[in-house]
């Protein structure tokens, strides 16, 4: 317990972006911004690994403690209030939600019964999110990716290389997407969709 | 350019994934009972054939797993992709799977033979 207090704190975290990111209206934005980009922060973000026995506790235990009603499909995601679970592999998922608690002791917590693997990545990671007209179009200049909305569509996620950087991509709403990154790489990708996103005109929130 | 159907993300541009080389190569359960001969073409000896070949890829960039992928080196074309710890299904991939120099070698006649599920 008390290394888990000392994990705690999460909410001084500090942002890779936080000198880089300057509000306003940039690019071709005469006739208002099409494009716009934020940086959610803090973000917690908790990696989960479960054993493929375990699948149908796990669901149950999911549903009582986050109320999320998810599936195993792959390259989906489920949420419920803020909370958010993303498909990263066979049996791997990322779970994540606005920093308000620690994630990590609750959900150590509530599936204490199950034999899971829990990675606490909201200190490496950084989540970016993009939204408005010509959000699908920006991100077809990054990744080869089937951006159609009848196909990536609300809640379909995908792990993929945004402009080289490997990044997990999700879909929240119909073009408002969520985009998660290495920390290290957030500065490289923050300028990349900055460039990227000029001919359509953006706005930093 | 390869355009690979991962088995669980779906179709993916060929630099999401890594190659891991020739498919179903056993190592030696006890090295020691080999002469350097036989070792070195474990080690060493792989396949390079004109035509279809059993391969390994990893889906490096999207859910990191690894699978393997029956592909034609003349065409590229991918006929089957099975999960790692498995044989081939279709008619090319076990026909290539039996007549491979390896099943033969000194190192498959030492050890037993894999269980694939």
């Amino acid at each position: 317990m008390a290394r888990e207090q000392h994990l705690l704190p999460s909410i001084a975290r500090k942002s890779p972006l936080d000198k880089v990111i300057v509000s306003g209206v940039y690019g071709n934005s005469d006739e208002g911004a099409n494009i716009f980009i934020k940086e959610n922060h803090p973000t917690s973000i908790v990696q989960i690994e479960i054993k493929s026995e375990t699948t149908d506790v796990f669901l149950e235990k999911i549903k009582t403690s986050l109320g999320i009603e998810m599936s195993f499909e792959t390259n989906r995601s489920a949420f419920f209030n803020k909370t958010r679970i993303i498909w990263t592999g066979p049996n791997k998922w990322i779970i994540t939600e606005p920093e308000s608690r620690n994630l990590k002791s609750f959900l150590h917590s509530e599936l204490k019964e199950i034999d899971i693997a829990l990675i606490d990545l909201s200190h490496g990671r950084s989540s970016i999110g993009i939204s408005g007209l010509m959000t699908r179009d920006l991100l077809s200049k990054g990744a080869a990716i089937d951006w159609h909305p009848n196909i990536f569509v609300v809640n379909h996620s995908v792990q993929t290389t945004l402009f080289n950087l490997p990044v997990l991509i999700c879909c929240e709403e119909n073009n408002n997407f969520n985009i998660f990154v290495a920390r290290g790489f957030a500065h490289n990708l923050w300028r990349w969709i900055g460039e990227a996103a000029e001919e359509f005109g953006y706005e930093v929130r | 350019m390869l355009y690979i159907e991962c088995p669980w993300c779906g179709f993916r541009d060929d630099e999401e994934f890594h190659y891991g080389g020739e498919a179903h190569i056993q190592r030696p359960t006890d090295p020691n009972e080999l002469n350097d001969e036989e070792f070195s073409e474990y080690l060493y000896l792989k396949s390079n054939p004109k035509g279809v070949i059993l391969e390994r890829w990893l889906h490096s960039r999207g859910c990191r797993r690894w699978f393997n992928v029956l592909r034609n080196t003349v065409t590229n074309e991918i006929t089957e992709i099975y999960p790692i710890d498995t044989l081939p299904n279709s008619k090319e991939g076990t026909e290539y799977y039996g007549q491979n120099w390896r099943r033969k070698s000194s190192v498959e006649k030492t050890i037993k033979p894999r269980e694939y599920k």
